[in-house]
């Protein structure tokens, strides 16, 4: 490889590796700017926005969702049908975005309905359907030993009735 | 002093080095993502539909301008992507056109996972699609290749061979520094909370372990032992004399976590990607016993 060759492969991953340390502590150049946005759009491309925080700080809480389908003739409770674990994982990370930074009320109502959606469209003749969320309590090691139990907590609730035709998501 | 530290760098990142470690990283990650691509398959529309559990329209809000990817190929678009990420993961996996398959594998990961599928994706689709991004670039069919059987691609030992080994050494090295010290921030970590948790959610729960109250120390050994192995990996990762140990025990974390977390898919790109970059040598020939075919007797 010629000096020149290996200057410049240098400095591509002299670049590739600004990034990943970039990501790693979240930082993007300029956000707000059109250079802010290409920065972003690349590191994502090129794998290096993500900042490794698997498990960390900790391990949080887990939410659960549940429905109430109100069909012409009974109701039935039922939860999102999962096949396998990793169909499972996934489906369990769509859940979470329930509490992520960037939802508030608004966005909560909509992902509400999303899953509302997909149980009226797995239920044509449904009327209502009832959307639970709870989130998983569990007590800390101490307190556990000393007798309290885990338990799911209400966390959110909403009904989606149908007025005809398909579900708005309301964004 | 800036010749030695130059010639150092130099041999460091160019140094010629054996096929071998690409190769069982092509191998190995392209056999498990389509083993995970089977698992997934029969919920490919309620995950990734345009109706699907996060409406299309819906999961533009939490991507940003990248889910446009996505939403350009209409309806039936992401079923016919992840039909041809998975024969493309077919020919990466062959080594058949490896470079074409290589970009196409990245891709159609990319429109799948991350942009359409970025809200329910998870540890395993960042660390496959930092891999596939390398593999693009670098030379993984100089072994055990459908190219190099036909003699698109030559096992030699190359500057390029190592250069795709150490950029991928190095980002793994950085992912586990940086994950460790972000663990480390967290009160969970140190008192092994952690364990107790990760273990006890329902959604990872496999085993009942429960009885972890009463050995508080078992929990607080085990979460500050993977701080060590994992702050510590971008460091005794590098010299000979703790090399293998550290990738071995990281691999035995992973199978810890498969086995306990029931993260399984992640936990094996793990163990691969630790496997063929730390475990499988580079510095000499990779010498596989050789099947004993009989010889077709010859016509006269």
């Amino acid at each position: 490889m010629g000096r020149a060759k290996k200057a410049a492969v240098g400095l591509l991953l002299a670049g590739h590796g600004a990034m990943v340390i970039a990501g790693v502590f979240q930082v993007v150049p300029f956000r707000d700017r059109a250079f802010g946005q290409l920065f972003t759009t690349l590191s994502i491309v090129t794998g290096t926005q993500t900042n490794f925080s698997f498990f960390a700080p900790g391990v949080g809480s887990q939410l659960k969702v549940t429905f109430r389908v109100h069909l012409p003739l009974e109701t039935k409770e039922e939860v999102f049908a999962i096949g396998t674990r990793e169909a499972e994982l996934r489906i369990g990370n769509m859940i979470d975005t329930f509490w992520g930074r960037r939802v508030n009320e608004e966005v909560k109502q909509s992902v509400a309905a999303s899953w509302a959606a997909k149980v009226f469209g797995d239920h044509p003749d449904a009327k209502a359907v009832e959307v639970f969320v709870d989130a998983f309590e569990l007590p800390s090691m101490v307190e556990y030993k000393d007798g309290k139990l885990p338990r799911w907590d209400r966390f959110y609730t909403a009904t989606f009735k149908k007025a005809g035709g398909d579900v708005a998501i309301p964004l | 002093m800036w010749r030695s530290l130059y010639s150092k760098a130099d041999r460091f990142f160019l140094a010629p080095a054996s096929a071998a470690p690409l190769a069982v990283l092509r191998i190995t990650l392209s056999g498990l993502l389509i083993v995970q691509a089977y698992l997934f398959a029969a919920h490919l529309h309620d995950i990734y539909g345009e109706f699907g559990i996060i409406q299309a329209k819906l999961n533009s809000y939490f991507v940003g301008p990248l889910h446009l990817i996505a939403n350009a190929l209409g309806p039936e678009g992401i079923t016919y992507t992840f039909y041809l990420y998975v024969a493309s993961l077919g020919f990466l996996l062959l080594g058949w056109r490896t470079r074409i398959a290589s970009v196409l594998v990245w891709a159609t990961h990319f429109v799948v996972f991350m942009s359409r599928g970025h809200v329910s994706s998870y540890g395993v689709d960042t660390f496959s699609h930092i891999a596939l991004f390398y593999l693009m670039f670098f030379p993984s069919n100089g072994m055990w290749s459908m190219d190099r059987a036909q003699g698109r691609a030559v096992d030699v030992f190359s500057a390029r061979n190592r250069l795709g080994i150490r950029v991928m050494q190095l980002h793994l090295a950085f992912s586990y520094l940086a994950t460790g010290i972000a663990k480390a921030q967290g009160a969970q970590w140190w008192n092994g909370e952690v364990i107790w948790r990760a273990t006890m959610l329902p959604e990872f729960r496999q085993f009942d372990f429960s009885w972890i109250v009463s050995m508080p120390w078992l929990a607080k050994a085990l979460a500050l032992s993977t701080l060590v192995l994992e702050i510590g990996y971008a460091i005794f990762i590098w010299p000979r004399a703790t090399r293998k140990v550290w990738a071995w025990s990281t691999i035995a974390l992973h199978l810890g976590i498969l086995v306990c977390l029931g993260l399984t898919t992640f936990s094996l790109v793990m163990m691969a990607l630790n496997f063929s970059l730390f475990v499988i040598s580079a510095e000499k020939e990779l010498i596989l016993p050789r099947l004993a075919l009989p010889r077709k007797p010859k016509l006269a």
